[in-house]
């Protein structure tokens, strides 16, 4: 990936990993800020803009590393919080709430990791029940790891901790680091699928359905754990049946035993950033409310899954 | 439209006389030249001046959000050629210390500097570019348009070495003539941008004036029919105002343009 300009804040200039990671980026220019809010948060950008041609802005994270998830969003533990290490996304999913919520489209990358790190193993030290964090919330967990080189670091590290589970949310096939280390069983690679014409329609710039599918047998046969994400699931015009397709078509090449959870959700969107949304999408705008009112009736596709996995396994966002 | 905010006459003369503005004689506070396309305000030195003769040309010129607003001018640096051009990528205001970071693109073919605003004029120059105006400029002009269509274009004008004389009007306008042609360009790349995202919104804007001044919607009622309004121009990709009733108020209009989307 090529980029014209590197924003880097003046304080981590000299980090290591600021060095390490410049060092595998192609770019022209550098140009230093205070803060990463200086030029990832004035209001008046326009994201789809950026989006052309986003930058890149190096910065360290200095508090908040975990949030706490959602008090229904769960895969079965009680306690659940999620960070991000970036923010934003290479892809360019039409439905995506990152769009509403930041007002620049640029890749911020906190160059900080071990701090986040370090913010789980103080949480999960103060705990006897097992915690979940989720990565990838604010951006693709893995989509720019060739860059950024995060998971590489964190992997290794979170191998010590003991009642933790890590969920890497992904729509990447670049699975490489997997294939680089020794399966662990408390990460849960987690991939966001969408029935084939939805991926071509809404979700641009991302790996196919069947890529998708491969990347998972793939690291299915290597011994990893998989999370399968139909959150949201985009129904657009396909009835019942064209799901349960989508669902078999999945489930017929995958181990269902080594799935370690199944997320089903609506598309969902802060009414404050479904503002900005439809001013810059106005026709994902008019498709995202028609398909609101089709979902009423999520049952449905519960029901679905059940044929091919067992409930327990099946959550509900 | 495009606005160009210049500091000086002397400054602006090649630019007016390249683009053929004429004078608008309504402008009393600021001198504006403009073609059907191109307007030029002479802001007078200074970046409390450059701020306000944004705000004027914002207000006299139609009110018109997300235009492209481009700030010209001379500026000094240490150590580069005289009659250089550049594009400004970060704007520091040396008094507040505020930063400002223009959207720069790999289209923009010009070599891009980091520009001080001073108070006063800065003899000690350094490796940046010294000026007077733009951080009044580009903070200014953030409250009318999108950061990506406002940008400031600096020739230099002194270094360590050289000055160029500030009273021989024909050695500055040669000096800005030079690069007419590359300040033009950079002028069409930033118009591509506009022309993508904000030319279709400026239409919608038209029609969502002109029905507001025919039906008098309520305060919430406008901002209904503007959104519903969008909604049918990207259903359809153009606005039939026959499929309105314009006997009918705003809220029986409302309903007419929401069955024709069918939400």
């Amino acid at each position: 990936m090529k980029f014209n300009v590197i924003y880097i804040e003046e304080k981590i200039k000299d980090y290591p990993n600021t060095k390490e990671i410049l060092a595998r980026i192609n770019y022209k220019k550098i140009i230093y800020c205070e803060n990463y809010n200086q030029v990832f948060n004035p209001k008046n950008q326009n994201f789809r803009i950026q989006k052309a041609e986003p930058s890149i802005i190096l910065a360290k994270k200095e508090q908040n590393f975990l949030l706490n998830a959602p008090e229904k969003f769960t895969i079965g533990y009680s306690k659940n919080f999620y960070f991000s290490h970036m923010l934003n996304c290479v892809y360019d999913c039409k439905y995506c709430f990152l769009q509403g919520m930041f007002n620049s489209a640029h890749y911020v990358i906190f160059v900080n990791y071990l701090d986040f790190f370090n913010a789980i193993k103080s949480q999960v030290s103060r705990s006897k029940k097992t915690i979940c964090f989720f990565s990838g919330y604010d951006c693709d967990s893995l989509a720019l790891e060739k860059i950024t080189n995060f998971l590489s670091f964190f992997l290794i590290k979170f191998q010590k901790i003991k009642n933790g589970i890590l969920e890497v949310r992904t729509k990447s096939t670049k699975i490489d680091i997997f294939k680089q280390i020794k399966p662990m069983n408390n990460i849960v690679i987690a991939f966001s699928l969408n029935p084939k014409h939805i991926v071509k329609k809404f979700e641009d710039k991302t790996p196919s359905l069947t890529q998708r599918i491969k990347a998972i047998v793939e690291l299915q046969k290597l011994g990893w754990n998989i999370g399968l994400r139909f959150d949201p699931l985009i129904i657009d015009n396909s009835n019942n049946f064209i799901i349960y397709d989508f669902f078999k078509f999945i489930f017929d090449k995958i181990e269902t035993r080594r799935i370690h959870s199944v997320t089903l959700g609506k598309f969902r969107m802060p009414k404050q950033f479904f503002e900005k949304f439809s001013s810059l999408r106005p026709n994902e705008y008019f498709f995202i409310n028609k398909e609101n009112e089709k979902f009423k009736n999520i049952g449905i596709y519960e029901n679905q899954l059940r044929k091919f996995i067992d409930k327990k396994k099946i959550f509900r966002n | 439209m495009i606005h160009f905010i210049v500091a000086t006459i002397k400054e602006a003369r090649p630019l007016i006389d390249f683009y053929k503005l004429k004078k608008n004689n309504n402008s009393c506070e600021f001198q504006i030249f403009q073609n059907n396309n191109i307007s030029l305000t002479v802001s007078k030195i200074g970046k409390v001046s450059s701020a306000l003769s944004v705000s004027h040309t914002f207000f006299e010129l139609g009110k018109k959000k997300n235009q492209i607003w481009i700030n010209f001018g001379l500026a000094g640096i240490k150590n580069m050629d005289i009659g250089k051009l550049f594009l400004v990528n970060k704007i520091i205001d040396f008094d507040s210390s505020k930063l400002f970071f223009p959207h720069i693109i790999s289209n923009f073919k010009l070599d891009h500097k980091s520009c001080v605003t001073y108070s006063k004029p800065n003899e000690e120059l350094n490796n940046l570019l010294s000026d007077m105006e733009s951080s009044g400029f580009f903070e200014s002009s953030s409250k009318f348009s999108s950061k990506e269509l406002i940008h400031s274009l600096k020739i230099i004008s002194d270094n360590e070495s050289n000055k160029i004389d500030f009273n021989n009007d024909e050695q500055i306008y040669k000096l800005i003539e030079k690069e007419l042609k590359n300040i033009d360009q950079f002028k069409n790349e930033v118009v591509k941008i506009w022309e993508e995202y904000y030319e279709e919104n400026q239409k919608l804007e038209k029609i969502i004036k002109s029905l507001t001044e025919k039906l008098k919607p309520t305060f919430y009622q406008k901002h209904e029919l503007s959104k519903l309004i969008k909604l049918y121009y990207s259903k359809y990709q153009k606005f039939d105002h026959n499929i309105l009733d314009y006997s009918k108020d705003a809220k029986y209009n409302i309903k007419l343009i929401l069955e024709k989307i069918s939400l």
